[in-house]
């Protein structure tokens, strides 16, 4: 009879075991999946609010630009008229220069050709009266 | 006093053993089954009663000692007990003949049958209404049961002396059974609570033995059944003496099995929609993730591509600011440089190509819309403008003004400008004491006008000079 009894502890003490073994990766496992469901929930929140911080900033520097680009479009006619006023008084002192023998010091005209890669008219025309399309030559 | 137990109360001391884990696994259900199982029990014990007297007269016609007889009657009878009843599986081996309740609950006894017998009180004949169960019940290996059994069968033919045989058999196997179990079997009454614990830890070990005594296949598909509803019932004590009472309440059979559905229906009910729900939140946990992931991995998307853009804007912006800076330099130079052309010019001909003086421009206010160009270019940017703004057009009315636009052509943008503003005023100029000098430039202005050649880089006039434009287009009134 006992060797039976004993086996039967036996059986039981390794079923106790089991169960308390399985019971405890059960509850790991909740853990894990507890653990992994609230990470997902801090990331999505953490991208959220990024996302939008990099919104705004894109929209600053943006506004930024279209300004800084505005400016640059008025220098650029301003640049252009410069050269032209430039040209028409450097033709007149030749004209004097040649005409009065005066050794006149002709201011070098700005040469487009250095900055070859900037074009000195902008991109697109600035809003300028039709007629001067016609002088443009 | 004749004393009839129900099927019920019998079967479930015997029929404790169930497999622990596996009443665990059933106990849901066993419980659902207990019922039906009971019920069972029920319809067969009609039978195993004509079963039991028959044997009773058979045995008691030799005078054998009852002993002898008992232990031929018990494996006859196990073997015998065919299972007539069509639904019910044969019983592998089932120990011997029923014997009145109080002897099976001495011996094969779990704390109910106990229970049973202390309260019956009666060791004397008792019309067994179930002797099926006894029967079935002798699942309990150990040999000196049936024996023990068997003789209580006998008593029923001559009580006495089968009685005084039938208690010492009882007594040796109270020993044995309270030697190989760890907790003495107490009466029932003695402690309600403790007992049902040791009832049910009793029951758990016997269970275990039964389980791996029986393991193997032969057991038919009843006992096990058997076996696992009277567990599920057993197993939770409080349920078990529940039902327990609700049995000794109504002795008719039918009550009882109503009782018993009832409370198994809303059970089974209950476990139904708990087990529905359960169900439906893990499938709502599960979407949940699921859509969480799918946003994760969307923002990170996103997120990548707002960086990109970010560093395109940002490379635009640094550009153009380069650009700016690049241009406001050459702005400044240039400007630089007119101005002193412009003073060499005028230091040569005494006239300004410059009016600074001239409230008339500077009211004549921006042409082009306001720029947004930063004040070092202000003032340069005014008069440059209104050049700018007669430069392009149309060539002024009189011949005299457009002798003037030539010249300033020549010179400088501004004093054209000015002419065809106030041409009174430039002709005043004129008339100054250098006159003549401004004739001869007009001289030479009219020689340059009329040679157009393209070929010199920064020859003045346009060629699309058209001096002939129609000078009906007063442009100011002189």
């Amino acid at each position: 009879m006992s060797s039976e009894e004993d086996r039967q502890v036996v059986v039981d003490q390794r079923k106790q075991k089991r169960m308390l073994s399985n019971r405890e990766s059960a509850r790991r496992s909740r853990m894990r999946k507890q653990q992994r469901l609230d990470e997902l929930v801090n990331q999505a929140a953490r991208l959220k609010n990024e996302n939008t911080q990099i919104l705004m900033q894109i929209n600053m520097i943006t506004e930024q630009y279209m300004k800084v680009e505005s400016e640059n479009a008025v220098l650029r006619t301003q640049l252009r008229e410069l050269t032209e006023r430039l040209k028409s008084v450097n033709s007149v002192l030749m004209f004097m220069e040649e005409f009065s023998g005066l050794e006149m010091d002709i201011p070098e005209m700005p040469d487009p050709m250095l900055q070859p890669w900037k074009l000195p008219y902008p991109v697109q025309p600035i809003t300028a009266s039709a007629n001067t399309l016609q002088y443009n030559y | 006093m004749e004393r009839v137990f129900s099927v019920d109360e019998m079967s479930d001391p015997f029929w404790v053993a169930s497999p622990a884990t596996g009443a665990g696994a059933v106990a849901g259900g066993g419980g659902g089954g207990g019922g039906r199982g009971s019920a069972m029990n029920r319809s067969p014990s009609e039978w195993y009663f004509q079963r039991f007297l028959q044997e009773a007269e058979e045995v008691a016609a030799p005078s054998s000692s009852a002993a002898a007889a008992a232990a031929a009657a018990a494996p006859s009878n196990s073997n015998l007990i065919p299972n007539p009843n069509h639904n019910r599986a044969p019983i592998p081996d089932p120990r011997p003949v029923p014997g009145p309740g109080a002897a099976a609950s001495g011996v094969l006894s779990s704390g109910g049958s106990l229970k049973e017998g202390g309260r019956g009180g009666d060791d004397d004949v008792v019309e067994i209404k179930v002797p099926a169960d006894l029967a079935s019940a002798g699942t309990y290996r150990q040999p000196s049961d049936a024996p023990a059994a068997a003789a209580a069968a006998e008593e029923d033919v001559d009580p006495g002396e089968y009685h005084a045989l039938l208690r010492q058999k009882l007594n040796m196997q109270c020993a044995a059974v309270a030697l190989s179990r760890v907790s003495a079997v107490k009466p029932q009454e003695s402690s309600p609570l403790a007992d049902n614990n040791s009832q049910t830890s009793d029951a758990s070990q016997w269970a275990s033995q039964v389980a791996s005594a029986k393991g193997s296949g032969t057991s038919g598909g009843l006992a096990p059944h058997v076996l696992q509803n009277s567990a599920a019932a057993e197993k939770p004590p409080t349920s078990s003496s529940s039902r327990e009472q609700s049995d000794d309440d109504d002795d008719g059979e039918i009550e009882t099995t109503e009782n018993m559905d009832l409370t198994d229906a809303k059970k089974m009910r209950r476990m139904l929609s708990n087990r529905e729900s359960a169900r439906r939140s893990r499938r709502r946990k599960q979407a949940h993730l699921s859509d969480l992931e799918g946003q994760v991995s969307q923002l990170r998307v996103e997120n990548s591509t707002l960086l990109k853009r970010l560093t395109d804007v940002n490379q635009k912006y640094n550009d153009a600011s380069v650009d700016n800076r690049l241009l406001k330099a050459n702005v400044e130079t240039l400007r630089a440089k007119v101005k002193m052309a412009e003073d060499t010019v005028k230091r040569v001909t005494g006239i300004s190509p410059l009016y600074p003086t001239m409230p008339d421009m500077s009211s004549m206010g921006m042409p082009f819309s306001g720029s947004p160009s930063d004040a070092t270019s202000g003032d340069a940017a005014v008069p440059i403008q209104d050049d700018s703004a007669h430069f392009f057009q149309p060539p002024p009315n009189d011949y005299h003004n457009r002798i003037n636009s030539c010249l300033p052509e020549m010179g400088s943008a501004a004093p054209a400008t000015d002419v065809a503003r106030g041409p009174t005023t430039g002709v005043k100029m004129g008339r100054t004491a250098s006159l003549q000098r401004v004739a001869s430039l007009e001289h030479l202005q009219k020689r340059i006008c009329g040679e157009p050649s393209p070929s010199v880089p920064w020859d003045a006039s346009p060629p699309t000079w058209d001096p002939e434009a129609p000078t009906s287009n007063k442009r100011d009134p002189a």
